[in-house]
């Protein structure tokens, strides 16, 4: 007879390998590809005016990410800084999201920062920081 | 129950107890360190012994042997679910200093610059995946020593 407690055990440990399922392929996944986002910058490209710098994010994992937050960050050579966002209820792979950038920031910027946070499947918080320092250095 | 009994008990505990601590000294600080140095989010220890200092480690190992012999000689008294009860929550402590160690606040971090001017971090939240051990795991098995005790006696 099967004591009650190789059945609570068992149980639990189903429950904790169903949960630890989306983080192992998201991983997994992320590690297997080319990366987890692919990031492009295009000038003037439709919907941005033409004085504006167009950045897309394409999500590239197979999990899901939901409350998806963007914000992009440039640092001004006069010391001030500008962010703007961009949110989005859900990613999937392949779905993109974009934000359009003034281009005179850019022609004035010393720092580029990218910062993306989500939950993957809605459970595991994640953050993502990218920063590059466009004065060198 | 006599002395023969009484020494087999013993064994069984002893026994009991050392499976605790492969478990705990040894599977979960490798299991756990191999999924954060994976992430490259640092490296590991190879065991529990390594991030206690010696007397704490012999302290907990006392602990474990101690708890489950206890129990063993005890299985007919009321103390006995207590005992065992203790176990599963001494194990709960232990998984959660680990993962305190390993992903302080629940978050693994691993940043990587990939040029002089250029640099990614990546930090993942673990914490929903510890509490789901908890409650799923150790809080069932903390409570079921009594259930089991109480349908005996029933």
């Amino acid at each position: 007879m099967v004591s009650i407690r190789a059945l609570v055990l068992i149980a639990g440990l189903t429950l904790v390998l169903v949960a630890v399922y989306p983080l192992v392929s998201f991983v997994y996944s992320s590690r297997s590809q080319s990366g987890l986002l692919g990031v492009t910058l295009n000038s003037s490209a439709p919907p941005c005016t033409n004085s504006s710098v167009k950045l897309t994010l394409t999500y590239e994992d197979s999990v899901s990410l939901f409350s998806v937050e963007v914000r992009a960050q440039v640092g001004l050579k006069n010391g001030s800084a500008v962010t703007l966002s961009a949110q989005r209820p859900l990613l999937s792979r392949g779905q993109s999201l974009f934000m359009c950038i003034p281009a005179a920031y850019f022609e004035n910027a010393s720092y580029l920062g990218l910062s993306v946070s989500g939950k993957i499947d809605d459970l595991y918080p994640i953050e993502l920081d990218v920063s590059a320092n466009l004065s060198g250095g | 129950m006599n002395y023969r009994s009484i020494i087999n008990e013993v064994l069984k505990g002893v026994l009991d107890g050392l499976l605790y601590i492969v478990v705990y000294f040894y599977l979960l600080p490798l299991l756990l360190g191999y999924m954060v140095s994976s992430l490259g989010a640092g490296s590991y220890a190879g065991n529990l012994g390594g991030l206690y200092a010696p007397r704490v480690a012999i302290i907990y190992i006392a602990l474990f042997e101690g708890l489950s012999v206890a129990s063993r000689i005890l299985k007919e008294n009321a103390l006995s679910p207590f005992l065992e009860s203790l176990e599963s929550l001494l194990g709960a402590f232990v998984v959660l200093y680990l993962v305190n160690v390993y992903m302080p606040g629940g978050y693994a971090e691993a940043s990587m610059r990939l040029s002089p001017a250029e640099a990614v971090t990546v930090r993942i939240g673990f914490y929903p995946l510890i509490m789901i051990m908890v409650l799923a795991v150790y809080l069932p098995l903390a409570v079921v020593p009594y259930i089991e005790f109480f349908m005996k006696e029933r």
